[in-house]
């Protein structure tokens, strides 16, 4: 199925495509992170270990290169699940990093402009377990940097993908990620010094989901048919945590009229962050039915803020004369201050293979093995911060198989692919500068396992 | 615009297979719930909180490790799954009035028999409460000890022999026993550290540095932390100046400056990275006569860095006698104020770091 629009049209989209992903890519804005830059999208890429820039050959385009989209014959449509389980540990402790599980999915619609292709795709990710979750930790509690909050989003990408001559393809698109806003308001009455039982709060908790924007854009070029090459750019977003409690109560003493106090406590800091990467890879089929990628993607974690924001507290308590000797409120409060994360960039690498066998005009059977080694860009935690992380080797396999014998009911083809991804984090040791450091030394490392199946439907 | 299709396609089959591909992905939602956040491994540095009634096995005040009628305690230590050793004195039938110039939460020992040193059990189980009275294992006898013997600090050395530092009016003491449960004897003919003048040493806590080929004691005297090495643990040799525990940064305006050092529990931890450091816990004096728990850390025994925070929220909590239950866990006994009669008296209790950990909660807690 291709819809044809005037070539006039189709510019006019292609341009506004464009124009809309750089403009934006200059701009950054504050956007949150997802699950798929760690554990991928769709079974076929993820079995790959993400090497596909170069060739995608499903909807997990609209996420891995949405150039890709330009290229498919007929519409697809793609879902599937997935469901990883991390067992990271600190100190031989389990660190209870939840599981991370939802769906995938994918659609692209291709079209022709006279000689030109050109396709729209949306794709992403729907968490089953939170569609947002903000977590304010205390400043020096340790926390899976990349594993503990950061995929817990919902995506949506919406992508435009031209191919203006058979050998070249380029598109762009916006991507939508939710995130949470929260206050927390409380008040009433609080009884102190044998008055507890008169104690009576309200609390109110204002909670809010809203959406960020972030860019995609990417190009894939096949000089030759056993070659191909792809590049493609994801902004940086970054999700600005702001957690406001406000208490106003009275408190009640015996013998002593109520008086007022009043707390403001306003935390700030970065809950996920994702930087901006750019990808470079290619794909070669040096025989029938086998095709090999490699790629490398450089990572700008250097601009990592930190997930430790600054913090106030406003305390006001209007104490009676004659309790004066018992409650002491201090003048002030030291402000918490931003610790910076510094992070480093990093570099990379990601293999994937794929060898198809076909068995029949409606049948063939594929095998895929991928690698991906990510080299943390968190510093030992020599201070005040604790942001683990440590290097992660990713081995991935998927079988996948192409069922053509639905006609005519379904004039087409379906896809069931299947992955397994094993990523292990060796040990890693974090050795405090400080003897007196209340977190002290310890030694973090785990694995992670993702499991996941996706159906892709391709008409023709 | 003008759209066309260049293949014809069952509209019928299209929605059949959206919907089943949607169907079984809907089915993914069922999943349950994730697990909730958990609580990530800790120092075991400090906030301490006081032992429950469950933990200890003691009715009463939360946190009460051995108490009981007409006694006052001070100054225990315990072996890590081993017995508390414990100073004693037995309040006087009858007792001269209370000196009304002790200060708030000291102890008129006036009032009570001589302190000797007593070794008490642990309690049934898993309890990290003790057995009182437990057995006599130390009193004074020689002459030099000037009448009462307190502040034990039990060491366990490779060999099995437990050796007890132990204070006294003139000085420092050591006494051995060839196992935990055998019979002290005095080690050498006179104090280790003597009393000069008033200057009294009280409070000795001794660690071996890691390695084991030698020795670090840290004692308090005259409002000071001293501390001092040996080879051989009998025969120390004082550092030059008193110790420094790193500097005292008031937590706000209206905190109390700080004008003495007391109380020492120090302790060799090991870290999750393999290091060892030397925690030594201590009593911050402070000018309105209140007492906090600090700790200082250290690499070397000698150089020490502060932890700013009070370990202890209690203000009246003195002679912490810390044991490393395992690489995020601490236990730390140490005595609060309770009344004796109508005196004044002193109480041991048990407390841990963290705060969140639940020592009793299950069978195979690993404590």
């Amino acid at each position: 199925m291709r819809i044809h629009l005037t070539t006039a049209s189709a510019l006019r989209i292609a341009l506004w495509a464009t124009a809309a992903a750089f403009a934006l890519v200059a701009t950054p804005s504050d956007v949150s992170a997802q699950a798929m830059d760690s554990f991928g999208l769709g079974s076929r890429s993820t079995a790959m270990g993400g090497a596909v820039s170069a060739h995608v050959s499903d909807p997990s385009a609209n996420y891995y290169n949405p150039a890709g989209i330009a290229g498919f014959d007929g519409v697809q449509l793609m879902a599937g699940y997935f469901y990883s389980m991390p067992n990271l540990f600190v100190d031989g402790n389990d660190s209870n990093v939840d599981d991370i599980s939802g769906i995938v999915f994918g659609l692209t619609v291709p079209g022709s402009i006279g000689p030109v292709n050109f396709a729209f795709g949306l794709g992403g990710h729907l968490p089953d377990g939170r569609v947002s979750r903000s977590r304010s930790l205390p400043r020096r509690q340790p926390r899976w940097e990349l594993y503990d909050n950061r995929p817990h989003r919902t995506l949506l990408s919406t992508n435009v993908a031209v191919e203006p001559v058979p050998w070249l393809r380029i598109g762009g698109g916006i991507s939508f990620q939710a995130f949470s806003e929260n206050d927390i308001h409380i008040g009433g009455e609080i009884g102190l010094l044998g008055l507890e039982m008169d104690t009576d709060l309200v609390q109110e908790v204002d909670f809010a989901i809203r959406t960020i924007r972030f860019p995609t854009a990417g190009v894939q070029a096949d000089p030759t048919d056993w070659l191909s090459f792809g590049l493609n750019y994801r902004g940086e977003y970054a999700l600005s945590n702001e957690l406001i409690g406000e208490v106003a109560v009275d408190l009640l003493t015996p013998g002593v009229d109520p008086f007022a106090a009043y707390v403001l406590i306003e935390t700030a800091s970065i809950n996920a962050f994702v930087p901006q990467q750019l990808s470079m890879g290619t794909t070669v089929k040096p025989l029938e039915g086998l095709m090999l990628s490699a790629e490398v993607t450089w990572v700008n974690w250097g601009s990592y803020q930190s997930a430790v924001g600054a913090s106030s507290v406003i305390l006001t308590i209007d104490v009676p004369p004659s309790l004066e000797d018992l409650i002491s409120v201090p003048d002030s409060i030291t402000p918490g201050v931003p610790v910076a994360a510094e992070f480093s960039d990093r570099w990379v690498p990601r293999f994937g293979g794929e060898y198809t066998e076909k068995f029949s005009e409606t049948f063939s059977l594929s095998g895929r093995f991928g690698y991906v080694y990510e080299n943390s860009p968190a510093p030992p935690q020599t201070g005040f911060t604790n942001l683990i992380d440590s290097d992660r080797h990713v081995f991935s396999l998927g079988l996948g198989t192409r069922l053509g014998m639905f006609r005519p009911l379904l004039p087409g083809w379906v896809d069931v692919d299947m992955h397994f991804q094993w990523s292990h984090l060796p040990d890693r040791d974090h050795v405090k500068q400080s003897p007196a450091d209340p977190t002290g030394d310890y030694r973090a490392g785990g694995d992670i396992f993702n499991l996941g199946a996706t159906v892709n439907v391709g008409f023709e | 615009m003008t759209r066309s299709f260049t293949t014809a396609i069952s509209w019928g089959a299209l929605v059949s297979v959206v919907s089943l591909v949607f169907f079984l992905a809907a089915c993914g939602t069922t999943a349950p719930d994730p697990n909730p956040p958990g609580d990530q491994p800790h120092g075991g540095t400090g906030e301490f909180r006081a032992l429950t009634n469950t933990e200890t096995g003691i009715s009463g005040t939360a946190g009460l490790a051995l108490a009981a009628r007409k006694v006052a305690i001070e100054s225990a230590a315990a072996l890590p799954d081993g017995p508390l050793f414990y100073g004693l004195g037995v309040l006087l039938e009858e007792p001269p009035d209370e000196d009304p110039a002790t200060p708030e939460g000291d102890v008129d020992w006036m009032g009570y028999e001589p302190r000797i040193i007593r070794r008490a059990a642990s309690r049934e189980g898993e309890d990290l409460g003790f057995i009182f009275p437990g057995v006599e294992v130390l009193a004074a006898t020689e002459a030099w000890e000037m009448g009462e013997v307190f502040s034990p600090w039990p060491v366990l050395l490779s060999d099995g022999r437990l050796r007890l530092y132990y204070a006294s009016p003139g000085g420092i003491g050591v006494a051995e026993a060839p196992s935990v449960e055998g019979t002290l004897v005095r080690v050498g003919g006179g104090p280790i550290v003597a009393t000069v003048g008033d200057e009294m040493p009280r409070r000795p806590t001794v660690v071996q540095v890691p390695g084991g080929d030698s020795f670090l004691l840290y004692y308090e005297i005259g409002g000071h932390l001293v501390g001092a090495t040996s080879t051989d643990g009998l025969s120390f040799t004082t550092f030059a100046d008193p110790l420094d525990p790193g500097a005292f940064v008031p937590r706000d305006d209206d905190d109390p400056a700080e004008v003495a050092l007391g109380g020492p529990g120090a302790i060799r931890v090991d870290t999750g990275v393999g290091r060892q450091l030397i925690r030594l816990y201590f009593e911050s004096r402070r000018a309105d006569g209140t007492r906090l728990l600090m700790m200082s850390g250290s690499t070397d025994g000698m150089t020490f860095e502060r932890y700013e925070i009070p370990v202890v929220g209690d203000e009246d909590r003195r002679d912490p006698a810390p044991i490393q239950l395992d690489l995020r866990t601490t236990l730390m006994y140490l005595h609060g104020p309770r009344q004796v009669s109508s005196r004044q008296g002193r109480g041991i209790l048990g407390t841990v770091a963290p705060r969140s950990v639940e020592l009793v909660a299950e069978p195979d807690a690993g404590i």
